[in-house]
């Protein structure tokens, strides 16, 4: 008769350190789910950046059909060369309102007040998003101070004009960033304007 | 090693003790417990991401669909048509018969929402109209005919073109000279089209000061009367009703089959005619608010119009100095705040009492699109 082994169990000690060796393999995989918890994160900051990206193209290309300023004024605005028209300020800009003239990327962001056809000095005010219309339920004006609104803080937007000649300019919208994760993204936009437009009637 | 035997290592047959396991379980669950709070924090986001995604697409979709049409606002008017007139104008401000490519509304509408503690709000909301000429009939171009008769009955005959396409109901634009109308097609016959008054939406009015009445006065010092020139045009409106949904309603002639034939067949899409005709598209909901904004010819700042149409599309408010002509409207600013259509419950608001049962997750759109209303171009602010 084949004689039984030991019924031998584990002891308490080797139980312990069994979980604690376990608990140290989890917490080192729990590095894994804090990558799933933030690019939710990331994905909202994006979602954002998008948005925010679409509108400012859409001011661009909405003041070039509406022709409210000439074709001329689509292009990098050059302080030693009065001779161009240019309103946009290229390079990196924070995320400022688009002022008066109603475009992002021109010298007027982040101003209030009259639309003014020269150029001075961009303003401080930031892009606000409502993020809730706060105890009254209202947005507008004037139930809007209680709102809660979120300023972009470390978004930045460039907006670049290059000529592809005379009739035709290209635009580039890069909205940046700041990454749950670390580090920045970006969304960039491209388009093409051309100076074709139905003419007015007389 | 056998002589150095403890309580723990000793070797026996024995298990756990009830205790023993117990303890275990307890130290088990104190050091895995705190990696939960990543689990919770995972689903919290992925609640999170997988409502507020969709509601920014949905107000992105709609952003875009009302975007579309309010770039072909005004489209083809240009050159023909001088809407910029000042008659024109005065015509909106005494009621009468007037087109203008945008129609602004403001705060004409309620929408119901809530607020933090989950009472019932109410919104006024913007609306908004744009009429541009139907690139489907006679490829946007004019046919041209005579008006035949003065007053209710008034027929246009054609003479060059052709009708294919327009129905009874449709919204016509009429134009000689220096006059504009426009109307509802009442009954086709061949090629003459009779205007009569008891149309379903209003407009055939025969009033002396009438446009559709001056249509018919010859033009003086002109040997030969001009012939009318008649476009059909689409007639959209934007608004939020009170349940929060954004509706694009397209005004539509009643349901037809043929030019002047029976109403015999149904049309594939469903009218609501009790008042006027018009076809009701759904284009996003949750909607809290719709404000628009107009910037007018000469890149001015933002304003609302005070040509504001209110019942009937009469002016309401003949408003303040500077007086900004709908025919000024060179880019409309949508300001559109939606919210989910329910309550998160994977997320609970600790902050706001009332909406214990979950939370509602907001998102704000803005978008600026130009109108392709191109006639007038020499903006002079009207200080009166």
């Amino acid at each position: 008769m084949k004689k039984n082994k030991p019924q031998r169990g584990f002891s308490l000690i080797e139980i312990l350190i069994a979980i604690v060796i376990i608990t140290i393999g989890l917490v080192a995989l729990s590095g894994a789910l804090v990558v799933g918890v933030t690019l939710p994160q990331k994905s909202r900051q994006q979602a954002i950046a998008k948005q925010i990206a679409n509108n400012i193209m859409e001011t661009i290309i909405a003041a070039k059909e509406s022709a409210k300023t000439g074709f001329d004024t689509f292009a990098t605005f050059n302080s030693t060369m009065p001779l161009v028209a240019g309103r946009f300020t290229g390079g990196v800009q924070n995320l400022l309102t688009p002022g008066p003239d109603g475009v992002y990327g021109t010298c007027d962001d982040g101003t209030t007040g009259v639309y003014n056809p020269v150029c001075g000095s961009l303003g401080t005010q930031l892009v606000m998003v409502d993020v809730d219309p706060g105890p009254d339920g209202k947005y507008q004006a004037p139930f809007n101070v209680d709102n809660t609104k979120l300023p972009l803080l470390n978004f930045t937007r460039q907006v670049e004009i290059t000529d592809i000649n005379n009739a035709t300019k290209q635009i580039d919208v890069t909205v940046n960033y700041p990454n749950p994760l670390g580090g920045r993204d970006k969304v960039v936009l491209s388009t093409q304007i051309t100076n074709f437009r139905l003419l007015s009637g007389s | 090693m056998a002589n150095k035997k403890n309580f723990y290592f000793k070797k026996n047959d024995s298990g756990f003790t009830l205790i023993e396991l117990l303890l275990s379980a307890v130290l088990l669950l104190i050091l895995i417990g705190p990696l939960l709070a990543f689990l919770r924090a995972g689903q919290i986001n992925r609640s999170v991401t997988v409502k507020t995604t969709d509601l920014e697409q949905n107000a992105r979709a709609a952003m875009i669909t009302m975007g579309r049409d309010i770039t072909n606002a005004g489209f083809n008017f240009a050159p023909q048509f001088s809407l910029g007139s000042v008659t024109l104008v005065n015509a909106l401000q005494g009621g009468n018969n007037i087109l203008t490519p945008v129609i602004p509304g403001n705060n004409l509408n309620p929408v119901n929402t809530s607020n933090s503690s989950g009472s019932v709000v109410t919104n006024s909301t913007d609306q908004i109209t744009l009429v541009y000429v139907d690139q489907t009939f006679n490829n946007g171009l004019p046919v041209t005919g005579n008006y035949n008769l003065v007053g209710p009955g008034a027929q246009f005959t054609l003479t060059s073109g052709m009708l294919t396409g327009l129905f009874p109901g449709d919204l016509i634009f009429l134009n000689r000279g220096t006059v504009f109308s426009i109307a509802t097609v009442t009954s086709i016959a061949g090629n003459v089209i009779t205007i009569n008054t008891g149309d379903f939406s209003g407009l055939n009015k025969f009033g002396a000061m009438d446009p559709l009445s001056s249509l018919a006065l010859p033009i003086a010092g002109l040997p030969v009367q001009p012939p009318i020139l008649l476009y059909k045009f689409f007639f959209i409106t934007f608004f939020v009703d009170q349940d929060g949904n954004l509706i694009r309603r397209e005004l539509l002639a009643p349901p037809h089959t043929t030019i002047g034939g029976p109403n015999n067949v149904a049309d594939a899409r469903t009218y609501n005619c009790a008042a006027t005709c018009y076809y009701d598209n759904i284009i996003a909901t949750g909607i809290e608010d719709l404000q628009f904004t107009y910037s007018v010819n000469g890149a001015q700042p933002a304003v609302t119009p005070i040509d504001d149409p209110g019942a009937g599309g009469a002016a309401t408010n003949l408003g303040a100095a500077p007086l900004y002509r709908l025919n000024d409207i060179r880019e409309v600013n949508v300001s559109l705040k939606v919210r989910a259509a329910d309550r998160d419950t994977v997320v609970r608001d600790k902050n706001s009492p009332g909406a214990k049962n979950g939370y509602y997750y907001r998102f704000s759109l803005d978008g600026t699109f130009g109108v392709r209303n191109l006639y007038q171009t020499n903006y002079v602010p009207d200080l009166n």
